[in-house]
């Protein structure tokens, strides 16, 4: 297990200074801060000395030098928007997208899961029809639209809901509603292949020859083994969520890491886009280092390797 | 005579797919009283297992469709039963073993979390109490270490050990009859013998009743006291094992017996039943092993074969009973 985890923990170093690499350098192909923050103006010298006291006047590969001599002090910079370290506007903003991204991913999933199952019972009824169609829009479908045609239809028309913002459990429902169209609609899809395969399986039939019963054979005999490929495209899902909260967070004004990113990006704030970058790359790794625990807890053919 | 404990009257079980109709069960009947150990015997596709799965009530409809026939355990009308009520007897009074125990086994709950189910799904036993059981039972079918064994899960067992699981899951509730699927189809020669005296050793203790599904004439010999041969969907010979073995009334059975290797038969070709078995979609008219008998005739080809008493306690369904009677 101490090996393994060693392995990982390698492979994910090596990707992550390919991505502090790609990231740093592409950020700066965006153009010039000082254009932005500097009036329009600005004398030159007030923009000598503001590329100077950004280090920005210094070669690209100087400048990177310096950052990872900054990185490995724990220092990430200081956000170029706000005046404060870059890190805690990250800090700041995450617990807010994990809030969002948790209820949604549980959400989605425990739905996804309900709805699969019955789906899988009775393959090619109505309610498996229905849920297909439905599942296949819902994966499908982009979320920038329906976000947007969401707010039109039930923020502005109706009123039943706030526009953007955060709050209240009516501010939550938009965003999550979104958030989770795209892993509710694969999930279903999923969890009804592997449970169609579960259920068709001879243990299924010994279980009911044991006289188990059917609620029982289906959500412990046949779920339990329908998990393990559950669990991999619902972590797989879960990294993919950081793209989904970008676009829901900017649609929505939701304070959280996927709208502090576009802005930073926006407004060429180079050290807030790297402190994003790199926590959110870490927590994609901590992540699969879960999934992958998780993985040996399910699955004792796995554990006994 | 005992009332029997299962009834199989004119059991009829169609598979439909792709527009097609697979006739799998063609007026399947049969019995088996108390105490008693019954074989079902032919080749594949012959009909056996879906018999089985359909008395369990295991099949999956869509595809598989019983047309007609009756099946009754204790007098009770089971396909007729709310499911619920049926799964309440299955492991408490009625049981079954499978072929393949390494699929049959649930791979992510260990053995003794499996054994234990049926005390807890029949509320006879919970916690501790199931999980003790359940580590008796593994001890009973011989599992060295049961204590341990119990937490162990199906792929870590040889073949012959998740057998005997497999078993000791059948009998947890002490049932009246035992189905065994081909119990020892899946393993080696030396342990498909201990796993035969394993089950007779258990059936006798309890005097259960036993049906025991295979293709293999040797076990149906050594185990059973009546036997039924099961061709393209029909019992087309039932009787006692030492009688039907010694003398078969109906062709196929003679060709099987033909078929298999003896002692004195040293030096000599192996004589197979030429042909392959009917496609169940396209049964051959009359007699459905017509195509492949030596002693068929144009009787055969046109009109299915009665049932016929050969002696008071056999039945086989051939136009040519006498015939083969005299030849065996």
């Amino acid at each position: 297990m101490a090996s393994f985890l060693g392995r990982r923990a390698l492979h994910s170093a090596i990707a992550l200074i390919g991505l502090i690499l790609a990231v740093f350098f592409l950020v700066r192909l965006t153009g010039d801060p000082t254009d932005l923050y500097l009036p329009i103006d600005a004398s030159l010298e007030t923009r000598k000395e503001f590329a100077h006291k950004h280090g920005f006047d210094r070669p690209s590969a100087e400048q990177f030098l310096v950052f990872l001599k900054d990185v490995s002090n724990g220092d990430l910079g200081y956000s170029l928007r706000k005046q404060r370290p870059a890190m805690e506007l990250v800090l700041e903003a995450y617990p807010t997208t994990l809030a969002l991204a948790g209820v949604a991913m549980v959400l989605s999933i425990t739905l996804a899961i309900i709805v699969g199952a019955i789906a899988a019972y009775k393959p090619g009824g109505v309610f498996d029809r229905i849920s297909s169609m439905a599942s296949l829009a819902g994966a499908s479908a982009p979320d920038f639209w329906i976000a947007i045609t969401g707010i039109l239809i039930f923020a502005v028309t109706l009123r039943w809901l706030p526009t953007s913002g955060v709050g209240d459990l009516p501010y939550w429902i938009l965003p999550i509603g979104v958030l989770m169209l795209r892993p509710f609609g694969l999930m279903v899809q999923v969890v009804r292949a592997a449970m169609l395969g579960a259920l068709s399986s001879a243990y299924v039939k010994t279980a009911r020859a044991k006289g188990v019963g059917e609620t029982a054979v289906i959500f412990v005999h046949a779920l339990r083994n329908a998990c393990l490929s559950i669990v991999t495209v619902a972590g797989d899902l879960t990294v993919g969520m950081i793209n989904g909260a970008v676009i829901v967070e900017t649609v929505f004004g939701w304070p959280g890491v996927g709208k502090l990113m576009i802005d930073s990006v926006m407004q060429r704030d180079f050290p807030t886009v790297q402190a994003t970058i790199m926590v959110t790359a870490t927590a994609i790794f901590l992540l699969n280092i879960a999934i992958d625990f998780l993985y040996v807890a399910l699955d004792p053919r796995i554990r006994h390797q | 005579m005992p009332d029997p404990i299962l009834e199989i009257d004119d059991l009829r079980i169609e598979f439909r797919s792709g527009g097609e109709i697979v006739h799998a069960a063609n007026g399947v009947s049969f019995q088996i009283n108390p105490g008693e150990t019954a074989a079902i015997l032919g080749e594949s596709g012959s009909g056996k297992s879906v018999t089985a799965a359909a008395v369990m009530r295991l099949l999956q409809s869509p595809p598989a469709f019983i047309t007609g026939g009756a099946v009754r355990f204790k007098g009770q009308d089971v396909l007729g039963m709310p499911i619920a009520k049926w799964r309440d007897y299955c492991g408490r009074e009625i049981a079954m073993v499978f072929q393949d125990a390494l699929t049959s086994l649930n791979p992510v709950f260990s053995v003794g979390w499996q054994i234990a189910e049926l005390f807890r799904a029949h509320g006879v036993a919970f916690g501790r109490d199931a999980n003790a059981r359940a580590v008796d039972l593994l001890n009973r079918v011989g599992i060295p270490d049961p204590a341990l064994r119990a937490k162990d899960y199906a792929h870590q067992f040889s073949g012959g050990m998740r057998q005997r699981v497999m078993i000791a899951m059948a009998i947890a509730l002490g049932p009246d009859l035992l189905i065994a699927d081909e119990p020892t189809t899946a393993l080696d020669v030396t342990v498909q013998a201990q796993i035969m005296e394993l089950l007779e050793e258990l059936r006798a203790e309890s005097n259960m009743a036993m049906i025991l599904i295979t293709h293999d004439l040797g076990v149906v010999a050594d185990v059973a006291d009546n036997v039924a041969v099961m061709y393209a969907g029909r019992v087309v010979e039932r009787g006692p094992v030492s009688e039907v073995l010694a003398r078969p009334g109906h062709a196929y059975t003679l060709a099987l017996l033909d078929s298999v290797p003896r002692a004195n038969s040293l030096g000599q070709h192996l004589k197979p039943i030429i042909g392959s078995p009917p496609d169940l979609a396209r049964i051959p008219k009359g007699c459905a092993f017509h195509p492949r008998c030596r002693f068929a005739t144009d009787l055969c080809r046109n009109e299915e074969p009665p049932s016929v008493a050969v002696t008071p306690r056999r039945i086989a369904e051939c136009h040519h009973v006498e015939a083969v009677f005299n030849d065996s």
